[in-house]
């Protein structure tokens, strides 16, 4: 035991030591400005053009799985409201690139490339243009501060350091667990210094700084806030200090400053556009109660109140379609429900969520009789429920309204066992 | 204390050994369709979706680097396999430049993405562990009828997604493991030895139409070339036709096909 003993002492000294090691890296990056001189050594150009190379490939892989959102109106927006709060010498040329992606997370990103991407479930939840603003502000920060460089810098003298304490602690990977946690904190030191270089941003774009702490808020109220890894934005411990401190930086700092940015209809405009395909992610991504939130949020922006039950009895009647799927999202969402909320309760609920789904169609065909979509969800309902006779009327109402409809092939194989079945009824 | 943390290293020692031994063994997984039958009646032709592939080589630092050329190479070979099984087994492939086309045309990018991913979203029931035998060859999961674009669009019947991900240590990585083999072996007598290349390979075959997930197989392999990817391919299920040549009973099109549960499951929008 003694021997044993010998080595974990002189492990855990020598842990401590090449941790301590890891934590001193990248102090001598500087943050980019007007006449910034960055002297880097050529190891950091390495990695600099190395990390320009992983974002520009990330971006390729992006825009080749069709993730990229090309609405150009969107885009032109989003980039001009960006520009609108960089500074002067990051709004020359190409410098920052704005980009909106399909993906139903509230989150946005900054890569090394300067590259700033904002997710459709951003733009879906945020509720105004200096709530937007904020978010922009803050990812302008990321970039203009080099935190993709630091914390890369960091991290790799940590994972080196981690790596030399695993060896002696017998490849268990046990080192890497205080090395991860490293790498959090100090990624909360550079968000921290984000929120507070993105308010004097937006001080000089003119933007009320009182809706800055608004948008984290937002975040706040949202359901899948606590559950997503990875993001800026999901943290309730984490967003509540936020709001405190920047209520108090605004406070004490901003006394006396005159907003005087006005809100654009843009705002309105794009959120709108973008609403419909947040609930289709949601929905394909099988985030029932995630699209019920996002529909009863666009209620008070969004005018096709057709669409918007059409969307409530999509998400009702995939809910019986996939128990097991609903029970998963309750699970993820709510853990305090899971006992009760589980994947009998959602097939002993089935006729019941059919039931709502088909009320919500019949409610959107009354609002829009022209709504081929409705027909689509009341004819598989239909079939899903073995009512063949009005699943065919459904289905064929469909495809009626709708001449070019994504899936026909899919429609018209349904149609074709709906009359196999109906004629080996007549046949029997 | 010593004790306490002596004990957690052992369990994880224990944890290593088991998870190196498993490591060490090659599995087939193979899933099929509960209707495979009557589904593959009206499935004649196949688009091959261009493989994703992505070997990354596993350094001392946390630098990893991608293999680019390797990948290509993969990317070539097993676009090739597929195609020669493809044929072998009496389906048509399609010839439909599916890369360009997604250059041109995001929303078919896009519809293929959402095919891979609800195919990774159908492996959790699909691979669940507490499936039976009888389970696994008898499934209905459908990855969402978004591949209907890519079948309209290339005019195959059916698509086949294949997703090979592999890696191989640097000398570095290597180094450390020899290091911490030579402790344990010190310590325990017994020195856990872990690959130095490894590579999982998957294969969907998805109905163009239902989207349903007619069958499927997972490859895993402590080798970085074609073979894993040869091996899985080998449970591919043969073409409707072949099986109506050995049974007259079951035909195509407007025939009677005396097979249940031929509903359509759906999971899609």
């Amino acid at each position: 035991m003694s021997f044993f003993s010998e080595i974990l002492k002189n492990t855990a000294a020598l842990f401590a030591l090449c941790l301590l090691a890891g934590c001193t890296g990248a102090t001598h990056i500087k943050a980019l400005s007007k006449d910034s001189n960055n002297n880097y050594s050529e190891s950091d150009k390495l990695l600099i053009a190395s990390l320009k190379k992983q974002s520009d490939d990330l971006h390729i892989e992006l825009k080749k799985r069709g993730l990229i959102y090309s609405d150009k109106e969107s885009n032109e927006y989003i980039s001009s409201l960006g520009r609108n709060l960089a500074p002067e010498f990051m709004t020359g040329g190409n410098v920052l690139k704005f980009y909106i992606i399909k993906d139903a997370t509230a989150n946005a990103m900054a890569l090394p490339n300067n590259n700033i991407y904002l997710n459709i479930g951003l733009l879906a939840v945020v509720e105004s243009e200096a709530q937007l603003a904020t978010i922009l502000a803050h990812e302008i920060s990321h970039v203009i501060q080099q935190h993709s460089l630091k914390s890369r810098l960091n991290r790799q003298e940590t994972i080196l350091a981690a790596n030399i304490a695993d060896i002696f602690l017998l490849g268990t990977g046990l080192s890497y667990l205080p090395a991860i946690s490293n790498i959090s904190s100090f990624s909360r030191e550079q968000e921290k210094d984000a929120d507070l270089l993105g308010l004097k941003h937006l001080r000089n774009a003119g933007y009320d700084l009182n809706q800055a702490p608004d948008v984290f808020k937002v975040f706040q109220t949202l359901p899948e806030v606590t559950t997503i890894e990875g993001s800026a934005y999901s943290s309730h411990p984490q967003n509540k200090q936020r709001i405190e401190l920047i209520e108090k930086v605004v406070n004490e700092q901003y006394t006396g400053y005159n907003p005087h940015h006005k809100e654009s209809e843009a705002f309105t405009k794009i959120r709108k556009k973008v609403v419909e395909t947040h609930v289709k992610i949601r929905l394909h991504n099988n985030q029932y109660e995630l699209a019920l939130n996002t529909l009863d949020k666009a209620e008070a922006y969004y005018s096709k109140a057709a669409l918007i039950q059409f969307y409530r009895a999509e998400a009702f009647r995939l809910k019986a379609d996939n128990p097991r799927k609903a029970a998963e999202e309750i699970k993820w969402l709510y853990p305090e429900f899971q006992e009760t909320k589980n994947i009998e309760y959602f097939i002993k609920n089935k006729p019941a969520n059919y039931q709502k789904a088909e009320s919500l169609y019949n409610d959107a065909i009354k609002m829009n009789p022209n709504l081929s979509l409705s027909y689509r969800g009341n004819g598989l309902l239909n079939y899903s429920n073995n009512n063949y006779t009005a699943a065919l009327s459904n289905l064929n109402k469909y495809l009626e309204l709708n001449k070019k409809p994504e899936d026909s092939l899919y429609i018209k194989r349904l149609i074709r066992n709906i009359n196999r079945k109906l004629g080996s009824k007549h046949n029997d | 204390m010593i004790e306490r943390i002596t004990k957690v290293i052992i369990s994880f020692l224990a944890i290593s050994a088991l998870i190196t031994t498993g490591c060490a063994t090659t599995t087939t997984n193979v899933r099929q369709h509960s209707t495979l039958e009557s589904q593959l009646i009206d499935v004649d032709s196949v688009l091959v979706v261009t493989p994703a592939v992505t070997i990354e080589k596993i350094n001392f630092s946390d630098q990893n680097e991608r293999m680019t050329e390797l990948e290509n190479d993969l990317k070539q070979q097993l676009i090739t396999l597929a195609n020669e099984k493809l044929t072998e087994k009496g389906f048509e492939v399609v010839k439909f430049d599916i890369e360009k086309a997604i250059e041109e045309d995001e929303q078919l990018a896009y519809a293929v993405t959402q095919a891979r991913e609800g195919f990774q979203e159908a492996k959790k029931t699909l691979y669940d562990s507490s499936l039976t035998q009888q389970q696994m060859q008898n499934f209905k999961v459908s990855v969402g009828t978004a591949v209907n674009i890519v079948s309209e669009k290339s005019g195959a019947d059916a698509v086949l997604l294949l997703h090979y991900s592999g890696q191989r240590k640097s000398g570095g990585s290597v180094a450390k493991d020899i290091a911490v083999g030579v402790l344990v072996g010190l310590l325990t007598g017994y020195a856990p030895v872990s690959s130095f290349e490894a590579s999982i390979v998957e294969a969907a075959f998805i109905d163009g139409v239902t989207g349903d997930v007619l069958w499927s197989n997972i490859y895993n392999s402590q080798a970085l070339n074609i073979q894993p990817a040869k091996l899985l391919m080998d449970s591919f299920p043969q073409d409707i036709d072949s099986i109506t040549q050995a049974a007259p009973g079951v035909k195509k099109e407007g025939a009677t096909v005396n097979v249940t549960g031929e509903d359509i499951e759906q999971t899609a929008l």
